[in-house]
């Protein structure tokens, strides 16, 4: 019996998606039930052969943590503090570069240097720039005849620091990809409102920002999501130090399991981190899913 | 009467303002790579002087530096492959469904990855590696970089093949090509830029990777971000071997920006927005 070209072509099909699946089930979705498993145990890397499951101890550990509690509170200052500092100095740059001058094209490679180098090279240039003795900082404040700020010296400038830098990173990406936007709306809109009389601040109110919504949106979406990922830049510039003033909740969840080698209650803070993140990304999934459908179907 | 320029004033300085942020500590490490000793430490900023290249002789010379830079290069280029050949054909498959259902699962699927921080991946890699045999070797590495590769490039490619006009894909089926021929000889070539550009990205995304690293590798497989925090580690660090090491880490990132610039917006931008 000869199996129909229809047939064959679904078998096809099925081989090539196969290997992804086989890819997910044992690099995704084992590690995560690995992971929820050891959260109940108190599996230790220094004492591999005893260990034994303790329940929800780890997470009543956890409850009563204080670290965790200001990892956590910290954390989300640095995935909210950043991404709106980037949202508006992006947004602003954007509405300034717009049609301004074309040579924004040509800068662009340049603009993109500071998210696309390794996030542990920016930590290490930014670790360098702002140092007392070789750093250009020191340089630049004593030619404007201001004091020299040891951010990397004090917690409150070690935090801010982190802030700043990833900031610098991120910014000339939002303000690319809302320039991309800005260029896809339709010019009529803005001669009929220059028609209707309308000044540069009013155009840009009722009819530039609404239009961009969709564009805004997305962006905000994807700084949001990736806002947890500074691990490299905090490991690099400041080690979470000084005195913990820097760590967030993933560099203490890798902390507690490769420097104090915990894996049971390294996992506990793992589940509690993804809990976390769900609690935040769940309202924003719809949203992105719907972007991607509209790329789609255009 | 011509108005006031006012706005290409403002955007010719914002753009050099930005340009200055921008650059300005890029340009600084590079700088003190090249500096002669008795200068890094002068605390104006001396931008013209006569360039030596010491600091890099002294990376060099040991060739540990070297053989963590070609560990890179092999951890790299390997995720490109093993993400590609695993994430196109499924990437080509779900952009040729009509299930919307599966789809939407796909994406949901990539984006997840994408938001989880990798810290979740480290302790179970870490010990499956060690059972395996594959912890501090450059396959291993490669494994788990494709593990977080793979969905990047999927969705980056669905929406190239998309591009790519469904009636090429029933002109070979009429020739009789099955879904996988179609995929190698029609689709694939067709949206060969866009793949090129996918490529460099996850090019850039492994060479630039460093917390999986810096748990699954100990001595061998070590790379290059990874060993640059060593030259860290020790107290009073060698701030010129340091930026020299930090110079050759970006030159690669650097040199690629340069080719792929009108793609990474939308590649990192998952296709919403056209650059």
């Amino acid at each position: 019996m000869s199996r129909s070209p229809e047939h064959e072509g679904s078998i096809q099909r099925g081989l090539m998606i196969a290997p992804l699946i086989i890819a997910l089930v044992i690099l995704t979705l084992v590690p995560f039930i690995f992971t929820a498993a050891t959260s109940f145990t108190d599996f230790n890397l220094t004492r591999p052969k005893t260990w034994g499951f303790v329940g929800l101890e780890q997470y009543v550990r956890l409850i009563n943590d204080p670290r965790w509690w200001s990892t956590f509170w910290r954390g989300l200052s640095f995935i909210i503090i950043p991404t709106l500092l980037q949202m508006a100095f992006g947004l602003a740059l954007a509405l300034l570069l717009h049609k301004g001058i074309r040579a924004v094209k040509y800068f662009r490679a340049f603009f993109l240097l500071p998210m696309v180098l390794p996030p542990v090279v920016v930590g290490v240039i930014w670790k360098i720039f702002l140092l007392r003795d070789v750093g250009g900082m020191n340089a630049f404040t004593d030619v404007l005849g201001l004091p020299f700020f040891g951010f990397l010296e004090s917690a409150t400038g070690a935090y801010w620091a982190i802030i700043l830098i990833v900031t610098w990173e991120w910014t000339p990406f939002v303000m690319l990809f809302i320039l991309a936007g800005l260029e896809t709306l339709p010019e009529e809109v803005f001669e009929a409102a220059r028609i209707d009389g309308a000044g540069v601040l009013q155009e840009i109110k009722y009819v530039t920002l609404p239009l961009l919504k969709p564009t805004l949106l997305v962006v905000l979406l994807f700084r949001i999501m990736e806002s947890t990922k500074i691990f490299p830049i905090i490991f690099s510039v400041t080690n979470g130090g000084p005195a913990q003033a820097t760590e967030n909740m993933d560099f203490y969840a890798y902390l507690v399991g490769f420097r104090f080698f915990d894996f049971g209650y390294s996992s506990a803070l793992l589940v509690a981190i993804l809990f976390v993140l769900g609690l935040i990304c769940a309202p924003l999934f719809p949203a992105l899913v719907n972007s991607g459908r509209k790329a789609d179907s255009e | 009467m011509k108005p006031f320029p006012m706005k290409a004033v403002l955007s010719t300085a914002a753009i050099l303002w930005l340009f200055v942020v921008a650059l300005m500590p890029i340009v600084w490490v590079i700088l003190l790579s090249v500096k002669p000793g008795s200068l890094a430490f002068d605390k104006d900023a001396v931008f013209f002087f006569p360039p030596t290249f010491d600091n890099y002789q002294r990376l060099l010379a040991d060739g540990s530096f070297l053989h963590y830079f070609a560990n890179s290069v092999v951890v790299a280029v390997g995720t490109v492959v093993l993400s590609l050949v695993i994430g196109a054909p499924a990437a080509y498959v779900i952009s040729r469904s009509r299930v919307r259902r599966f789809v939407m699962w796909a994406l949901a699927y990539s984006l997840f990855i994408r938001i989880i921080p990798p810290v979740i991946f480290v302790m179970p890699y870490f010990l499956f590696f060690r059972l395996v045999g594959l912890s501090d070797t450059t396959l291993g590495l490669i494994i788990a970089y494709s593990n977080l590769n793979i969905p990047l490039v999927m969705w980056s490619l669905w929406t190239y093949f998309n591009e790519v006009p469904r009636e090429l894909d029933e002109a070979a089926s009429i020739d009789g090509a099955g879904p996988f021929r179609t995929f190698i000889s029609v689709v694939f070539p067709a949206a060969a830029p866009g793949v090129a550009a996918t490529a460099v990205i996850t090019f850039i995304m492994a060479w630039n990777e460093f917390l999986l690293a810096l748990v699954l590798t100990t001595r061998e497989a070590k790379t290059l971000p990874v060993a640059i925090m060593g030259f860290l580690s020790y107290e009073g660090a060698d701030w010129g071997l340091v930026s020299s090491g930090a110079t050759m880490i970006m030159a690669p990132v650097v040199f690629f920006t340069f080719f792929i610039q009108k793609y990474l917006v939308t590649g990192l931008g998952g296709g919403a927005v056209r650059g």
